[in-house]
């Protein structure tokens, strides 16, 4: 219970100092949405009238406070660029374009990715490992990105199997989403999915060297017995981890792929919001994506905690 | 009195092996039924290959000719599945580290009740019973306790214990164990023999023993078998074997008990430690909450030039961190230590293999308390080098390698080479021959102890074996939780021990 | 220390990327085509012996820019690499061996960054810093220094209580000398791997940015960048958003090769 709170406080903590940084970072820039907004020949005049208008006048700390006063009540502001349309209101409706990706994704990446390592070590040291392990390695080196483009090419342009670019609304067409969204799930999924490959191969050929392998072997344990009740429950442990890891990177990371099949969600967001300098809603979008990780990162300490007895020991 | 295991043959080989020899050659003998047969060897023996053999859990890439016969029938060429039903079964398996043969996040109970949930068909209840029963008959009171532990909460010889239940939960004929009290303390092994003797004569149980460890075989065996690269040299009872070995390998191994010649003292005093107090700071983040342990406790002795004084304790009982104190590589102390003339005491530790720099060449190495003593001509250096080689025995090509290619003996007298390169007066050889093989450990004592006689060198020998300190040691004082219980003579100490912990000391060091 | 088996990983990561390499390096002196020279006449042609990977929509030569970009790409990345490197390996050996507060501070802010997807950092970093090869490279050298920091500090945390540290503090070597000479030699494999690495996620970071247009500025080349203006022409002419593509898998997979080689020769 006490962990628990104090990860709590971690994660609160966190928040606040980033959010603080990132508020700070961007009001020390020249230029701020003001100017955007109003072009490079407005007069100082009409700036200085906007910016009384938006507020920005108003000394930093006067302005954060206010802003997490708000952010506690799930009002992120205002759009600078598209005024009259709340952050809020911007972020979620991209949301759920970008968390149905990355579910897609994940979803992939898991159903290829651990029968695929288990044939690894079923046939290890024969052809078949051999040749899952190049072609993973050759998976992992492809830019996501451009396996996007050539995803667009072949399955788009050459088989004519989806319209790139041409994405609807979840809310209007679900399937359709879904069915357009496989595309650059794929396109994120291959690359991630073979670094799990590799990764659970390893894990779990490394468990088997152990010691303790051996001792089970020598009370008549068969290799299947051995795999499921010895093996995998150690090597769950680092996997899990790593899982997490692709995990929060799919999550927060899909900014480049979102932007080749133009996918209106939260990476495209933050890109176009970073070039027109509509600070709040690069602000929420980086709230959004630090309690991700720090919230990842709790859930990994919390399974470490559960899976390995011997961390249990350490925190009593 | 049957035979049990019979070995006919047994060639083990590695295809990899670009040195063309086999893991085992041509070995044959028998475990007769109700004895405890020992199997004595070296490192690179072929000892251990030859107990997976008849496990059957060799690795995988390795290649078996020859015959095995358990209990009258031929296992050798049966299927995996087949020889499953015997391991855990028939045979059992104890081996040398407990820490890592148990599964670190599986509790003890499951693991030694795995062998009947593997064999039997018993209900739940009854297999938790006879896991109850296998503990306690281990030794481990607590059984009920013990069983919902894992093996990171319990301690070494708890550990081992567990494992023995592991083996015979299941009432196998034959135990095979490798090694199985070398990781462990000196008074915890003694336990552990104690223990295999008893279930022994409880279960009727025949033991293949393998070890290294001449004293220990001679402690438990009825019969000893002497192994070699690979071959078996000589075969009889223990008390043939150890009291009128024929072959000159044995004699080697069974004779070497390297003494001191002569006494080459002077009256001047090396090291004098006067009510040394010390503490170990745990290493904690906030300052508020930092735990200070004390971990030696009014040490006095004085050390004379030319002497060779010995510390005797049990892991645990300070003597690593005593050497630390004397040497100034840890300084949390209170108390005095005076160390006469200006070269620091130098250190030789026990691991060969933690103690040279895997990513430097021998020549740089050894280079190195050069450059620290200032001596900026290179030439000088390495000529320098070449001499410091050949006094400690070794060639001067050793220079040129690196010290993964080095034996652990080599390794030995390389850190011997490297503290004696700052001229010290004072040596301290912490438990310097302990993880060396019997011959090699020999060698070692020789050259320390020529060391001793050529520079009047004064040694702070540290080791657990009151044996050794009885040939070796001018004076010796006995180390326990941090505190002496007694010093002496080095000879008149183990034929006299004065304090109980001796008593066990010198029992585990003498069968 | 060299085994007798071919390190067939190393040999054929190192040729290609020894290859590329080379190709980049000529092509900054000289390219078949002029890099940035507009042909309105031969605009979106598909690969021949005249242009051998075709042209642009502009008329450009592709093979030209694409070979001309790839310096850029191995410039950006080593030079990001180089400041993570230099200055991660110089913290993470004095907060490894001396440990202490200080070594707990930089470790929260060193798991800090890594929990981040860098793609991210360096968006903001971007946003503060405003557009530029320069800039990028400042924000990549920095997100690059926590990797370091951790190989380093966590050989200096393996070695420092091992004996023959102890017996070089013993003979009187110098803290410093133990560090850089005695302990870091045995991170030396562990560092290129991570060099290695770091600089693949390098060229993947620079040519995402540039694909978004956060990146090198025109009239500098970039892979990225010229991937994004193919997309619109992929189906009159898939050509030119392939090669450079082709080109940046490459120099990967070359680069990971290397690194697999140096993972065998560590084992």
């Amino acid at each position: 219970m006490n962990y628990i709170i104090r990860k709590i406080i971690t994660l609160i903590l966190t928040l606040l100092l980033i959010s603080a940084m990132t508020f700070g970072a961007f009001s020390v820039i020249p230029g701020d949405a003001s100017v955007s907004r109003l072009g490079t020949e407005a007069t100082q005049e009409q700036i200085d009238a906007l910016r009384a208008e938006m507020g920005l006048d108003r000394p930093v700390t006067e302005r954060y406070i206010s802003w997490v006063r708000g952010a506690v009540h799930g009002d992120f502001g205002e759009s600078l660029r598209y005024s009259g349309t709340t952050v809020r209101e911007l972020l979620s409706d991209r949301l759920t374009a970008t968390v149905l990706l990355a579910v897609i994704a994940l979803a992939m990446m898991f159903v290829f990715s651990v029968p695929l390592a288990l044939l690894s070590v079923h046939f290890k040291n024969h052809w078949q490992d051999t040749l899952i392990s190049q072609l993973v390695q050759l998976a992992m080196a492809v830019p996501s990105f451009f396996l996007g483009i050539l995803l667009t090419y072949f399955f788009g342009i050459a088989l004519k199997l989806f319209q790139p670019g041409k994405f609807v609304a979840p809310s209007e067409d679900f399937l359709g989403a879904v069915r357009y969204l496989v595309f650059p799930a794929m396109a994120i999924a291959l690359p991630k999915g073979a670094m799990v490959t590799r990764f659970i191969r390893n894990a779990v050929l490394g468990e088997m060297k152990k010691d303790y392998v051996r001792t089970a072997r020598s009370k008549g344990s068969s290799r299947d017995r051995i795999l499921y009740r010895h093996v995998l429950r150690n090597a769950l442990i680092p996997v899990i981890t790593f899982a997490a890891m692709i995990a929060v990177q799919i999550l927060a990371g899909s900014i480049v792929v979102e932007q080749v099949f133009s996918v209106p969600g939260v990476g495209r967001l933050l890109v176009s919001s970073i070039s027109s300098r509509d600070y709040p809603v690069v602000q929420a979008i980086v709230i959004y994506i630090t309690a991700i990780v720090v919230i990842m990162n709790f859930a990994i300490d919390l399974i470490y905690q559960l899976a390995d007895p011997r961390v249990k020991g350490d925190q009593g | 009195m049957g035979v049990l295991l019979e070995v006919e043959h047994l060639s083990v080989g590695f295809a990899e092996d670009g040195r063309g020899k086999n893991a085992v050659e041509d070995l044959s003998f028998v475990v007769n039924q109700g004895e405890i047969l020992g199997l004595v060897g070296e490192s690179g023996s072929g000892k251990s290959m030859t107990a997976l053999t008849v496990m059957g859990i060799q690795p995988e890439n390795a290649r078996i000719s020859g015959r095995i016969v358990f209990r009258g029938r031929e296992i050798s060429c049966l299927s995996e599945n087949e020889r499953n039903q015997i391991r855990g079964n028939g045979m059992g398996m104890v081996f040398q580290e407990p820490m890592t043969s148990l599964n670190p996040v599986v509790k003890a109970g499951t693991q030694v009740a795995e062998a009947l949930k593997i064999h039997t068909d018993l209900p739940a209840k009854e297999i938790r019973a006879r896991t109850l029963e296998a503990l306690e008959c281990v030794g481990l009171s607590d059984a009920e306790t013990v069983y919902d532990q894992y093996p990171h909460e319990l301690s070494g010889g708890m550990r081992q214990r567990v494992m023995l239940a592991m083996a015979i939960v299941h009432m196998p004929s034959l135990l095979i164990a490798d090694e199985p009290t070398t990781a462990l303390d000196v008074l915890v092994q003694a336990q552990i023999l104690g223990l295999i003797r008893r279930l022994h004569k409880e279960r009727q149980l025949s033991v293949l023993f393998i070890s290294h460890d001449l004293n220990v075989i001679r402690q438990i065996c009825d019969r000893v078998l002497v192994m070699h690269e690979g071959r078996i040299l000589e075969e009889g009872s223990t008390k043939k074997i150890f009291e009128a070995p024929e072959h000159a390998y044995t004699k080697k191994l069974v004779g070497t008990a390297v003494e001191r010649s002569g006494d080459f003292r002077t009256e001047k005093t090396v090291l004098t430690v006067r009510n040394l107090n010390v503490y170990y700071k745990e290493r904690r983040l906030l300052p508020g909450r930092q735990k200070k342990h004390q971990v030696l406790s009014d040490i006095s002795f004085s050390v004379r030039e030319g002497e060779i004084f010995g510390i005797v304790g049990e892991s645990g009982c300070g003597k690593s961190t005593l050497a630390r104190a004397v040497t100034g590589l840890h300084r949390d102390l209170t108390g005095t230590v005076s160390v006469e003339g200006e070269n620091r005491p130098q250190i030789v530790f026990q691991d060969p293999f933690g103690s040279l720099n895997p990513a430097r060449k021998i020549g740089w190495i050894m280079e190195e308390p050069l450059r620290v003593r200032k001596i900026r001509d290179r030439q000088e250096r390495e000529h320098m080098v070449r001499e410091m080689l050949e006094d400690i025995g070794l060639d001067e090509s050793f220079a040129a390698r690196y010290p993964d290619e080095l034996s652990g003996g080599q390794r030995q007298r390389i850190s011997i080479g490297l503290a004696l390169s700052m001229n010290p007066k004072l040596l301290i050889a912490d438990e310097p021959v302990s993880a060396l093989d019997v011959t090699i450990q020999a060698q070692i004592l020789e050259l320390l102890l020529k060391i001793n006689r050529e520079r009047k060198a004064a040694i702070l020998f540290i080791t657990h074996d009151l044996g050794l300190v009885r040939r070796i040691c001018h004076q010796a004082a006995v180390l326990y939780e941090g505190r002496i219980l007694e010093t002496g003579e080095g000879r008149a100490l183990c034929d006299h021990p004065r304090t109980e912990y001796t008593k066990q000391l010198l029992a585990a060091a003498r069968p | 220390m060299m085994k007798m088996k071919k390190n067939w990983n190393l040999i054929i990561g190192l040729s290609i990327t020894g290859v590329i390499l080379t190709a980049a390096v000529a092509a900054q002196f000289w390219t078949p085509y002029s890099v940035t020279e507009m042909d309105a006449s031969s605009v979106n042609l598909a690969p021949s012996l005249v242009h051998l990977m075709g042209t642009d929509n502009f008329g450009r030569d592709v093979f030209s820019r694409t070979l001309n970009g790839i310096g850029i790409t191995f410039l950006t990345a080593s030079l990001a690499v180089a400041i993570g490197a230099f200055a991660g390996i110089l913290l993470g050996a004095v907060t490894g061996y001396y440990g202490g507060l200080f070594d707990e501070l930089v470790m929260g802010v060193v798991n800090m960054i890594l929990a981040f997807p860098s793609i991210l950092l360096a968006l903001i970093f971007i946003s503060f810093l405003g557009v530029g090869t320069g800039n990028l490279i400042a924000a990549l050298g920095i997100l690059y220094i926590p990797p370091f920091v951790r190989i380093v500090r966590s050989e200096m945390i393996r070695c420092r209580d091992l004996d023959f540290v102890r017996s070089a503090r013993v003979m009187g070597v110098g803290t410093g000398r133990i560090i850089y000479s005695h302990i870091l030699p045995n991170a030396l494999i562990s560092i290129l791997s991570t060099l290695t690495v770091t600089f693949n996620n390098a060229v993947l970071s620079e040519a995402g940015m540039s694909y978004l247009g956060l990146g090198v500025q025109p009239p500098v080349p970039s892979l990225g960048r010229m991937l994004s203006e193919a997309q619109p022409y992929l189906g009159i002419n898939p050509w030119y958003g392939i090669f450079p593509g082709l080109l940046i898998l490459l120099l990967i997979l070359g680069i990971a090769l290397v690194n697999e080689g140096l993972q065998r020769e560590k084992a």
